[in-house]
C-alpha cells in the first residue's frame, strides 16, 4: 500500500511538477534566445541616409541605401524634433527613396535629417544638415575621391585624372609613394558616370595605366552620395 | 480451589489488516495531498520566478529623441520600447549649465517622471524645467531607469 501512495505521487505531483518548470526553462532560454538574435540584427545594421531637399519646393525627400546584410524595418524620419511615420522594410543592399516631407522653410533654417529603425538604430544624414535661405536650398559639392593604395612592389610615382564625355581634369601627379595612400577628390559640377585614370611612371620613364584603368564610377546625387569613392591598387 | 478461566482473546488477522491499512490509508492520502499542493506552490512560483526575469532580460527601450521648448521651461524626451514586454520607467534629467565667465559648470538641476510604455510605441515625455529654464549650450543628461532595474542614457545639449 505504502509503494503504491509513493508511486502514486511521484506521478502526480513530483513528475508533472518537474515538467512544469521545464517547460518554464524551455520557454526562458526560447525567448532569450530570441533577443540575442534581434540583439545581433541590431548590431548589424547598417544604413546610408542621404537627405535632399527637392528643388524650388519647401520638401525634403530621404533617400535610404541598406550596406548591410540584414534587412531593416524602417519606423521614423526625423526632421529636427518632428517625426513622420515610416513602415518599410529596406532588404539587405537593397535601396529606398521616402518622402518628400514638407518643412516649413525661412531664411536661415537648417534641418537635421534621422532615421530611426524598429531595433531603435538611429541614422544621421551623411549630407549632414541642409540649410535654406532666402535664395533657396544649399546643396553639396559633387565630386570622385580616388584611392591609391601603394603597395612593397608598386612604388613609383603616379598620376590620376577624371574624365566623362564633355570634360577631363587636370591630371594630378603625386610624389614618389611606396608603402602609402594616394588620396585626392575631384570636384564636378554634375552628376552622372566619370571615368578615372590612374597612371604609373614605370622602370623606363614612361607612364602606364595601373590595373583596373580606367575605372567607371557614377554618381547618382541626390539619390546616392554627393562624392563617390573609386579605390586602386598601386 | 479452582480460579475460574478467563477468557483472553486478539483481534483476528482481518481485523487488524483492515485497521493497519486504513492508518497507512489516512496517511498515506495527507502525504500525497501536501505533495500535490506543495508541488502545485513550487511549480508556480518556479513558473512566475522565471516568466519575471525573462521580462527583465528582455525589454529593451533606448531614449531616440530629446529636445526642449522654445522658452527652456520643458523638456521633450522621446523613449521608444522596442521590446515584447510592457515597461514601467522613471525618467530623470539632471542640467548642467558652463559659465562662459568662469569657464566652469555649474548650477544643475534635476527633475524626474515616471510613465509606463506599451511594447513596440514611442511615448513624448515632457519634463518640467520651469523653475530652472535651460539655457542654450546647457547639458542635460537623461537617464531612463526601469522597474526592472534596466537603464537608457542620452546626453543632450540646449539648442
Amino acid at each position: 500500500m505504502g509503494t503504491i501512495i509513493f508511486i502514486g505521487i511521484l506521478f502526480t505531483s513530483f513528475i508533472p511538477m518537474m515538467l512544469v518548470m521545464k517547460q518554464a526553462d524551455n520557454i526562458y532560454t526560447r525567448k532569450v534566445h530570441e533577443i540575442q538574435q534581434s540583439d545581433e540584427v541590431q548590431a548589424a545594421q547598417e544604413l546610408d541616409v542621404f537627405a535632399y531637399p527637392v528643388e524650388d519646393e519647401d520638401m525634403i525627400k530621404v533617400y535610404v541605401e541598406n550596406t548591410g546584410v540584414v534587412p531593416a524595418t524602417l519606423k521614423r524620419i526625423w526632421i529636427n524634433d518632428v517625426y513622420h511615420t515610416v513602415d518599410e522594410v529596406v532588404a539587405a543592399l537593397d535601396t529606398s527613396t521616402l518622402g518628400p516631407y514638407n518643412v516649413t522653410t525661412y531664411d536661415g533654417a537648417s534641418f537635421n535629417i534621422i532615421l530611426t529603425t524598429s531595433h531603435a538604430n538611429s541614422f544621421s544624414s551623411v549630407s549632414g544638415t541642409l540649410y535654406y535661405e532666402a535664395s533657396g536650398w544649399f546643396v553639396p559639392e559633387l565630386g570622385v575621391c580616388v584611392h591609391v593604395a601603394v603597395g612593397l612592389w608598386g612604388a613609383g610615382y603616379f598620376k590620376i585624372q577624371v574624365t566623362n564625355a564633355t570634360w577631363q581634369s587636370d591630371w594630378y601627379e603625386s610624389g614618389f609613394t611606396w608603402l602609402g595612400d594616394i588620396v585626392e577628390t575631384f570636384n564636378v559640377t554634375t552628376p552622372g558616370n566619370y571615368q578615372v585614370w590612374v597612371e604609373r611612371k614605370g622602370w623606363f620613364g614612361s607612364w602606364e595605366p595601373l590595373d583596373g584603368s580606367p575605372q567607371i564610377t557614377s554618381i547618382s546625387y541626390p539619390d546616392g552620395p554627393p562624392i563617390v569613392t573609386v579605390t586602386f591598387g598601386g | 480451589m479452582k480460579m475460574p478461566r478467563i477468557k483472553k482473546r486478539g483481534l483476528s488477522p482481518v481485523i487488524a489488516t483492515i485497521i493497519l491499512s486504513a492508518v497507512v490509508i489516512a496517511i498515506g492520502g495527507a502525504i500525497w495531498s501536501y505533495s500535490q499542493g506543495a508541488s502545485t506552490v513550487i511549480a508556480n512560483s518556479y513558473v512566475n520566478d522565471t516568466l519575471e526575469l525573462l521580462n527583465e532580460v528582455t525589454e529593451r527601450f533606448a531614449v531616440e529623441h530629446v529636445s526642449n521648448n522654445t522658452e527652456g521651461s520643458i523638456l521633450h524626451v522621446w523613449v521608444y520600447n522596442y521590446g515584447e514586454v510592457d515597461i514601467v520607467i522613471d525618467v530623470y534629467a539632471n542640467a548642467t549649465h558652463f559659465n562662459e565667465t568662469t569657464s566652469t559648470f555649474n548650477s544643475t538641476f534635476s527633475a524626474n517622471y515616471t510613465t509606463s510604455i506599451t511594447a513596440g510605441i514611442l511615448v513624448l515625455i515632457e519634463i518640467d524645467f520651469s523653475s530652472y529654464n535651460l539655457f542654450p549650450s546647457d547639458e542635460v543628461a537623461v537617464k531612463v531607469h526601469s522597474r526592472r532595474q534596466n537603464n537608457a542614457y542620452y546626453k543632450y545639449y540646449v539648442r
